[in-house]
């Protein structure tokens, strides 16, 4: 199995070398907690350190916005873009999943054209939102996930969690099952200040890292540290402190 | 002539109306957008039926095409147009360029 570097520092080794070629990530989080930082390193990173093309595709966020933002962290997406080793696109869920059924659609096309290996899509919780008349989202995610294993890509489907920090079990149609990978973040108050929290909560056909790890993110972007060691309930968002006396907790 | 003969024709046939500005200026600085008009005039904080007429006439003149989904724009291949979009845009970086397009906007408007 092929690992594809995600480019995060400490990320990797959390799990166990690398996302697994062609596979799909949901990457739950919160609002400000750095779905789009870690979703955006891990293209760049892609295309500049292991020349693998990437494609972002946004239902929201307008990709002058993208770019700008990726500058704050020295990353020239526009440069990629004119070097045709990136494309980011702003589209609807209507419109990209219908591209998907077709032959020869967007996807198939772009992954042919630029030798697309990265795919990333912000946010998925559009789908929820987007349609007009109500749709199977379990049918309209198979679909997304058939299109981008049919082309090979190693995606990374960000979805946004609609609470601070405790809804870690939450009705997705389905997603957390059919995806091959599915990362947790959560904002965890720790002595009165809010810390970042990281954890894979699966990953088939591989072991992983089951610790909950500090996120940090700094001008040149995201990096995974230690483990919140000395503390539990860390899911909860409001952990406590804890610690062994003669191999018993107290 | 503040602009030079091509970019002022193109103002007079093309980019008549702000609407159609908001919507070349937008595909140029996102150029790889497939969306509908109602999304598109939720981006410009505009009415969607005036978009959608726009977005209709822009066609016409073929700086926006329709994708393989009915109802998606995107913006023309067209290198040429492409580069005169650019041109007007970085002319319109200063301010008195700027003026003078509103104004000879406004003059194009006038007239419908």
């Amino acid at each position: 199995m092929k690992r594809m570097k995600t480019g995060i520092p400490g990320l990797d080794e959390m799990l166990d070398g690398g996302l697994i070629e062609g596979t799909s990530t949901l990457l739950k989080g919160p609002a400000g907690i750095g779905k789009t930082t870690l979703g955006l390193q891990f293209i760049y990173k892609g295309i500049v350190e292991h020349n693998e093309p990437g494609l972002i595709v946004s239902f929201e966020h307008l990709p002058a916005k993208i770019y700008r933002d990726a500058e704050s962290f020295g990353w020239n997406l526009r440069k990629l873009e004119e070097n045709g080793k990136l494309r980011t696109i702003l589209t609807s869920p209507q419109i990209f999943h219908q591209e998907l059924m077709i032959t020869g659609g967007m996807l198939d096309r772009l992954t042919c054209e630029m030798n697309l290996k990265r795919f990333l899509i912000d946010n998925i919780s559009y789908f929820e939102v987007g349609y007009a008349q109500p749709v199977n989202l379990r049918g309209v995610y198979n679909t997304l996930i058939g299109g981008l294993e049919r082309n090979g890509l190693t995606s990374i489907l960000i979805s946004e969690s609609s609470h601070i920090s405790t809804d870690y079990v939450v009705y997705d149609h389905g997603l957390s099952y059919l995806t091959d990978c599915v990362v947790l973040l959560r904002f965890v108050e720790i002595e009165g200040e809010m810390e970042k929290a990281i954890l894979i909560l699966k990953m088939r056909a591989t072991s992983h890292d089951t610790k909950i790890r500090r996120l940090e993110i700094s001008e040149k972007g995201m990096t995974i540290k230690s483990d919140f060691k000395g503390y539990e309930q860390m899911l909860t968002g409001i952990p406590r402190r804890f610690a062994r006396v003669r191999g018993k907790i107290i | 002539m503040k602009f030079g003969p091509e970019i002022e024709q193109f103002v007079e046939e093309v980019v008549n109306s702000f609407t159609k500005w908001e919507l070349i200026k937008f595909f140029h600085e996102n150029p790889f957008t497939f969306d509908t008009a109602e999304r598109l005039a939720k981006h410009l904080g505009r009415k969607e039926t005036e978009v959608k007429q726009a977005a209709e006439e822009l066609k016409k003149s073929g700086l926006l095409r329709n994708g393989s989904i009915p109802g998606e724009y995107s913006f023309t291949e067209d290198e040429q147009k492409q580069k005169l979009v650019k041109k007007l845009v970085q002319l319109c970086a200063d301010r008195t360029n700027r003026l003078f397009l509103a104004s000879k906007i406004l003059k194009e408007e006038t007239k419908k």
